[in-house]
């Protein structure tokens, strides 16, 4: 998955790629966030976990997402221990973010209610 | 709220920089661990895993890059990083950095030392309570042609009286000098007023120490008292807190002293010691020369909520009505006030506010100068800057470094320009000191670097952003493509060159014609006063000036003699050609003007306004003023004889026509009635400049010493001038004389303000002397910044032209009809901005009108004079580099490139 950054050197998977826009990057971390709060690597597995591996989401995109996200106050970071024992950055999302969350996700519904009935029509 | 975190956590960012980058180190790290460790558990080594980790996570740097983007403050950042690579790359080119911090410092450190001076002395508000509630009044007359006159004090207490505008009124009389003794360490002369008595309370000032004046301490009431400057208390009586109370002696008059001003506070004048109060008889109210002595000088301060035009126009309704209830007295006066602010500075506002915006063209010029370098130096750059565009950074992130770099380079200009202004400043203040008022307040302080920073900011745009888009626009490709051609491909139209560079040397030397004039007309304009005769001979002779105070010499009579004496003795003297007496000199203005009459005149018909003089029998001589008509004075003529005046040549031509007016009579007063000594006119004088070189002459009537106890008011004059005439060249020589012939006459009389005449005449023309020397000094910096404008042009636009002047000379072109060729175009472009500039200069010429004296704000001479002065140099700075082209070697220019 690419995010919309033409500046960015990708590295290309041999497997179908699917061009993503930036929002919808953001609302994949925001729900993800809200079931729970994760490190940056959990976020990535998670998606990937929820969307039986069609969603993999490159690193390049997900930490500046996620830094973009944090500075934009819908999440919050602290440091913490991971389920191994190490150091890591957890991220939770914030009362303002769980507002976002629920907006995103209704326009995106209605986006692509709209789009599909574009398709479908004969 | 959720763009206010956002301003939050990118100023955060700014801080904890540090912070943020080891954490962003550590989230990355953990990212791979746990990456390494999911490929272990499916099998891989650790070395396969860590490769593994590494490739899928893709270009570590880039990610925390774009991490930062997200986070940091992406303008401020890049902008000090523009900065910081403005600085290296300026300091890999010392000669462009050098020439235009040297060329920037020039035109900002000129600017700012002249904001600086404009700044203290128009600018600065007073340093008073309240100072712009405070105004000057002051008495007109339009039949006489006086403008903001002194008030006469009758007048001035009826203002009070009948006015509301004001919280209160009160006045000063001119500035005196008085012996101070009574103190240790010898008698001294110090400077004073005579105020009323709600002076400093009106000034919103309360003394240091004491009680200060009572308000109404100018009404006599046997008690003479005085209040001491901080400057004086510190000085002569060490600070002395038991002063208040102590008795000090002025001009032999014992006075306790009632209090000290606070420091700073001098007024009226910049170096004032001491106020006392009038010492006026209850009686004097209702006398008719209390209301016809004009000699107050007035300031109120208007009350709270009313506005300048109200109280002027209370003011002169309280006048009008004046002048119907005594008309004999104010018939035709008016009053008027003027802000004190105003006031104090006088009509020094108009030619300061030229030099600044002369300074201000020789900034433009500076600014054109380095935009020419600048863009000379970014076509050498263009290869640079297109493989950076090539690489993808965008056009206005280009714009964006160059324009830094301007900024850089205008800041490293400005600081230069700051120190130059320091000392410039110091400069100005050593050559202005007679010339200008308040020269106390300049100083580079908060708001003179304010406004240099913003003019070093303003220059750094101004001259910035023109290249910056230049540059940006250029296209990459060719200029990629190499070679020294990158100059001559864009729109290389005639020398080889852009049009925005010609056009920039077309405005330097526009600008710079038009300095040029201006400065050329001020110095004409000061040779004419320097060259108009004052109506005596200057050289060889000096002034002095002493006082005989009444307490000392109460009667006439030894006041007199022991003029009479001092002049014996000094003429005695070898050395001394002749020494005269005046009641007052030239070129210190008038002291006593008065209306006369003549006999045969009827009693409508009277002059006004003469201005009167009491002189020795050999003051004429003594200064050189020629006899025209009849006789001088001779000594004969005093107080026992006929009385007898000299009338000088305005009044003779004003009054008397082709007729010559000896033998005639005159009496000091309109109605021939009134008259009560009628004095013969015996002689007609040449003018001498009473006010200024440039004033013209006055009409004046000369009476000899002695004869001024005649008739109103009979006293005598106690404040009398010294003229010595010595033999020799140098006249500072008779100073020591005449101290000597006078501590001999009786020691306790100190002379004062010793001044050789020519002294006077060149403080006369101070002010324009200082105008002529800073419009001068400008002139030049703009000129020779045009011309090496001229001169940077010319050899680049001969190094663009290399390949087709060695063709041509390949071919067999005569190398003088090359460099004439290339001589011709820059002269070409040379005259289009000297036309321009000309046409500009008759333009703004009229500007200057009100300075010039005797010289036509369009003055052919200066304007050719001009023309042939930058034609010169152009043709010099255009010389040059053609010479070179004419050197080139054709086989040499053909083999490269």
């Amino acid at each position: 998955m690419t995010s919309d950054r033409s500046d960015r050197r990708d590295d290309t998977r041999p497997d179908t790629r699917r061009e993503l826009l930036q929002g919808t990057l953001d609302l994949l971390i925001l729900k993800t966030l809200a079931l729970e709060p994760m490190h940056g690597w959990g976020i990535s597995q998670r998606i990937r976990q929820m969307s039986d591996e069609v969603l993999q989401v490159h690193q390049g995109s997900l930490y500046p997402a996620v830094h973009r996200l944090e500075r934009q106050g819908w999440i919050r970071s602290s440091w913490g221990t991971s389920e191994n024992n190490r150091r890591a950055k957890f991220y939770e999302l914030t009362a303002a973010g769980r507002k976002r969350l629920a907006e995103e996700t209704e326009t995106w519904e209605l986006l692509a209610d709209a789009v599909s009935r574009v398709l479908q029509f004969a | 709220m959720s763009r206010l975190r956002s301003v939050w956590h990118r100023l955060l960012t700014l801080v904890g920089r540090p912070r943020l980058e080891r954490d962003l180190d550590d989230e990355v790290r953990f990212h791979l661990e746990m990456e390494i460790e999911q490929n272990r558990a499916r099998g891989m080594s650790r070395r396969e895993a860590r490769s593994a980790a590494l490739r899928s996570f893709g270009g570590v740097d880039q990610v925390k890059e774009a991490c930062r983007d997200e986070r940091g403050v992406p303008w401020l950042e890049t902008t000090v990083q523009d900065a910081r690579w403005a600085v290296r790359s300026l300091r890999k080119t010392p000669a462009f950095t050098l020439t235009a911090i040297v060329v920037l410092a020039l035109g900002v450190g000129g600017t700012t030392a002249l904001f600086s001076v404009v700044h203290g002395v128009l600018l600065e508000p007073l340093p008073l309570p309240e100072p712009d509630r405070l105004v000057a009044l002051w008495e007109s007359n339009e039949e006489r042609g006086w403008d903001r006159a002194n008030a006469a004090p009758a007048n001035l207490l009826d203002w009070r009286e009948r006015t509301e505008s004001f919280t209160g009124i009160t006045a000063h009389s001119w500035t005196q000098g008085w012996a101070l003794s009574g103190v240790s360490a010898g008698p001294e002369r110090i400077r004073g007023v005579q105020v009323l008595g709600n002076f400093f309370e009106v000034f919103g000032v309360a003394p240091r120490i004491g009680p200060g004046l009572d308000p109404e301490a100018h009404w006599a009431t046997g008690e003479k008292v005085v209040v001491l400057s901080h400057g004086l208390w510190q000085r002569r009586f060490g600070g002395d807190r038991e002063i208040v109370g102590r008795r000090i002696e002025l001009d032999g008059v014992p006075r306790t002293v009632a209090g000290v001003a606070p420091p700073g506070f001098t007024y009226p004048e910049e170096d004032l010691d001491a106020w006392i109060p009038f010492d006026w008889q209850p009686g004097f109210r209702s006398a008719v020369w209390f209301r016809r002595a004009h000699m107050l000088r007035p300031v109120g301060r208007l009350a709270p909520g009313v506005g300048v035009d109200r109280a002027r126009e209370e003011l002169a309704a309280v006048a009008d009505r004046l002048a119907e209830e005594y008309p004999e007295t104010n018939r035709n006066f008016g009053a008027g006030l003027t802000p004190l602010r105003e006031w104090t500075t006088g009509d020094a506002g108009r030619p300061l506010w030229i030099l600044l915006a002369a300074t201000g063209l020789v900034l433009l010029v500076a600014c054109a100068d380095v935009a020419n370098l600048l863009l000379a130096r970014t076509t050498a750059r263009g290869r640079e800057l297109a493989l950076r565009s090539a690489l993808g950074a965008p056009r206005t992130r280009i714009v964006r470094q160059l324009v830094t770099e301007s900024l850089t380079l205008a800041a490293f200009g400005g600081l230069a320009g700051i120190a130059l202004a320091y000392w410039g400043t110091r400069v100005l203040g050593v050559l202005a000191r007679e010339a200008l008022p308040r020269l106390d307040a300049v100083s580079v302080d908060g708001p003179v670097l304010a406004f240099a920073v913003a003019v070093t900011a303003a220059a750094g745009l101004l001259f910035g952003v023109g290249p910056a888009l230049r540059m940006a626009r250029a296209p990459a490709a060719r200029a990629l493509q190499g070679g020294a051609r990158g100059g001559s491909s864009r729109g290389g139209g005639k020398l080889g060159l852009p049009s925005s560079r010609r056009l920039l040397v077309l405005s330097e030397v526009a600008l710079a014609v038009i300095l040029v004039v201006g400065a050329g007309l001020l110095l004409r304009s000061f040779r004419q006063v320097m060259e108009t005769d004052p109506g005596f001979r200057s050289a060889g002779r000096a002034a002095m000036s002493f006082d005989l105070p009444e307490a000392r010499y109460p009667e006439s009579e030894r006041v007199l003699a022991l003029q009479r004496e001092l002049l014996e003795r000094l003429e005695a003297r070898a050395g001394v050609e002749s020494a005269a007496l005046a009641s007052s000199l030239p070129l210190e203005g008038a002291q006593w003007t008065a209306d006369f009459t003549v006999d045969d005149w009827p009693p409508d018909r009277y002059g006004i306004d003469f201005a009167r003089r009491i002189v020795s029998p050999g003051y004429f001589q003594t200064m050189g003023v020629p006899v025209l008509l009849g006789r001088g004075f001779r000594p004969g003529d005093d107080e026992s004889s006929r009385p007898v005046v000299v009338v000088n040549e305005t009044l003779a031509r004003q009054h008397f026509g082709d007729q010559s007016p000896v033998g005639r009579r005159i009496a000091f007063t309109r109605d021939p009635a009134d008259a009560s000594v009628w004095r013969e006119v015996v002689g007609v004088v040449g003018d001498e400049a009473i006010e200024s070189l440039t004033a013209g002459g006055r009409p004046e009537i000369f009476v000899p010493l002695g004869q001024e106890l005649l008739g109103e008011p009979g006293l005598p004059h106690r404040h009398p001038d010294l003229v010595v005439h010595t033999a020799g060249a140098d006249p500072a020589t008779a100073v020591p004389v005449v101290r000597g012939t006078l501590h001999a006459l009786d020691p306790a009389l100190p002379l004062y303000d010793v001044r050789t005449l020519e002294q006077m005449v060149a403080r006369d023309a101070s002010r324009q002397r200082l105008l002529t020397t800073l419009l001068g000094l400008f002139a030049l910096v703009a000129l020779a910044l045009a011309t090496v404008g001229i001169y940077g042009l010319m050899s680049y636009s001969v190094l663009q032209q290399r390949r087709e002047i060695g063709v041509r000379l390949a071919l067999g072109a005569r190398p003088g009809r090359v460099v004439g060729r290339i001589v011709g175009r820059g002269m070409a472009l040379f005259g289009a901005g000297l036309a321009l500039g000309l046409a500009g200069a008759l333009v703004l010429a009229r500007v200057l009108e009100s300075l010039l004296f005797r010289v036509e704000p369009t003055d052919p001479t200066t304007l050719a004079l001009a023309a042939a002065l930058l034609t010169a140099t152009a043709l010099a700075a255009t010389l040059l580099p053609a010479r070179t082209a004419a050197r080139i070697d054709p086989m040499e220019t053909l083999r490269t490139d």
